[in-house]
Parts: C-alpha cells; sequence; structure tokens
C-alpha cells in the first residue's frame, strides 16, 4: 500500500513539475504569448530532482527518511523561487497590437517558501516520530 | 507519538491547502479584474493654438472576491516607430477596496504640429496604455501586476 502510495505521489509530482509547466508554456506560446524568462532546462533538472527525491521520501522510513523529507520540501521551496520568478514577465504580440504582463510575486513568493519550508519541517517531524513497523515475529533464542 | 505524528500531518494538509485557496482566489480576482475591472472611455479631443489636448476617462473597479487594489498608477503615452515619446499623463490611486471604483480622466497634450503630421500620414502614432497595481489585503501588499498595450491610433 505505501509503495503503490510513493508510486502515485512520484507521478503526481513528475506531471505537476515538469510536464504541466512545460505544456502549459507551449500552448500559450501557440496563442502568441511568449514567456521570455521560462527555462525549460531548468524546469527539467530541478522537477526530476524533486521526484527522485520523492521517490526516495516514500521509500525510506525514520529518520533517514525524515531527513529525505526535509531536502524534498526545500527543493521544492527553491522549485516555487525559480519558477515564480521565470512566470514574471509574459508577451503578446499580435498584428492587432502589443502588450505586455509583469507581474511582482513579492509577498505571495515569500508566504509560499515559508509554507512550503514549514510544510517539509513539520513532514519531517511526523516521519520521525514514525513508529517502525514490525516485520514477523521476534525470533526465539 | 501516533497522535503528535497525525497533529503534524494535519497541518501539513492545512497549510497545502490554505496555499490552494489563496492561488485560486489570486486566479479568480485577476480574472474578474482582467475581464470587468478597468474600462477606458471614449477619449474627447479639444484643439487649441499649440496643442491638441486629449481626455481619455478611465473607470477603475474591484469586482474580485478577496483583495483590494493599492498602489494603481495608470499611465498613458504616445510614441511613434522609433519610441519617440510626444505626450505622457499618468495617475496615481492609492487604493480601492473591494467593491469599489474610482473615475480618473488622463489628459494628453499632444503638438499640433506632431497632430498635423499624423493626420497627413507622414508618421504613425501609437498609444502605449500601462498599469500598474498590487493585488492587498490588511495592508498589506502580497502581488504586484503592470500590463502594458500598445496599439496604433486610428485616424477617422
Amino acid at each position: 500500500m505505501g509503495r503503490i502510495r510513493t508510486l502515485i505521489s512520484v507521478l503526481s509530482t513528475f506531471v505537476s513539475l515538469v510536464i504541466l509547466p512545460i505544456m502549459s508554456v507551449r500552448t500559450v506560446y501557440n496563442m502568441g504569448i511568449i514567456v521570455p524568462k521560462f527555462d525549460e532546462l531548468t524546469i527539467i533538472i530541478l522537477g526530476c530532482s524533486i521526484t527522485v527525491l520523492t521517490l526516495i521520501d516514500g521509500l525510506t522510513p525514520g529518520k533517514a527518511g525524515a531527513l529525505f523529507s526535509l531536502i524534498k520540501y526545500s527543493a521544492s521551496a527553491y522549485y516555487s523561487y525559480k519558477i515564480l520568478n521565470m512566470f514574471s514577465w509574459f508577451i503578446y504580440q499580435s498584428q492587432q497590437g502589443y502588450a505586455e504582463l509583469y507581474v511582482d510575486w513579492g509577498l505571495w513568493l515569500i508566504l509560499v517558501i515559508s509554507i512550503t519550508l514549514l510544510s517539509g519541517l513539520l513532514s519531517a517531524m511526523s516521519k520521525a516520530v514514525e513508529k517502525p513497523k514490525k516485520e514477523g515475529e521476534p525470533k526465539k533464542s | 507519538m501516533s497522535k503528535l505524528r497525525i497533529t503534524l500531518k494535519i497541518i501539513v494538509y492545512l497549510l497545502s491547502i490554505t496555499l490552494s485557496i489563496f492561488s485560486a482566489l489570486i486566479g479568480y480576482d485577476a480574472y474578474n479584474l482582467a475581464s470587468q475591472g478597468i474600462i477606458v472611455g471614449e477619449s474627447s479631443t479639444v484643439q487649441g493654438t499649440e496643442y491638441v489636448n486629449i481626455s481619455v476617462p478611465i473607470t477603475i473597479r474591484v469586482p474580485g472576491y478577496f483583495f483590494d487594489l493599492s498602489r494603481i498608477n495608470i499611465t498613458i503615452v504616445i510614441i511613434d516607430e522609433k519610441n519617440h515619446q510626444y505626450a505622457r499623463d499618468c495617475e496615481l490611486i492609492p487604493y480601492i477596496p473591494l467593491g469599489g471604483e474610482k473615475n480618473i480622466t488622463i489628459e494628453l497634450s499632444l503638438p499640433i504640429t506632431v497632430a498635423q503630421q499624423w493626420v497627413n500620414g507622414s508618421i504613425t502614432l501609437y498609444s502605449k496604455f500601462i498599469i500598474r497595481f498590487w493585488f492587498s489585503k490588511y495592508n498589506y501588499d502580497f502581488l504586484g501586476f503592470g500590463i502594458a498595450g500598445r496599439s496604433e491610433l486610428q485616424r477617422e
């Protein structure tokens, strides 16, 4: 059951952190909107790294798992910082006119990073206090 | 120990739900503002001896669900193909609460010689509309937006 949950978690992480951002930028590009700061390679590297960390976090129990959980959430916070800065400038150009959209993520960015790091800390703590599962009957000497 | 673990997990879920709700609110309010929040009225022109004065009435509404608007800066510039500025005016609105609206008028003075060249077709003029604002709540500015659009001035 734990492994199935980990597998679902890994797949949803990969889709939401790698596939969805790249597909959405390509979709808006086809509509004439350019995202000049978007760097596909950074998204792939960071997204795949977090996916691997999600897998290790799901398969590692106890305090080692708690450490991986903390690393995963820290990487997610960095990913949020990078991707929000990439999605801060949009250009739309057509024959009728030209438009630009700037987004200053300001306090929202700080809030997202803080909540992600806090979630990571709490998640790691909850994993650290997890009781180890008993594996079969204890050996009789 | 188990209770502590469950409590920590519940807090993590609540935090992620809070982030998702805030993201949805930002999206909803941004969509409402973009679709019905900024209304540019019919401009009027008065010809003087040296300048053509153009007045552009603008209404800003805050039709969203959660956020107020603050530090709203609206600028209109008249430029040519080489980005040379001929007229510029801007208005600053410090704050509009949720559900409120504010009317402003942008006054542009275009030199008459430039206006004549434009009427003759010797130059092409563009109007550049720039608006910057912040989504705010409880005196905190959460998220800033800047929108700039350029379109060619059409001769009648």
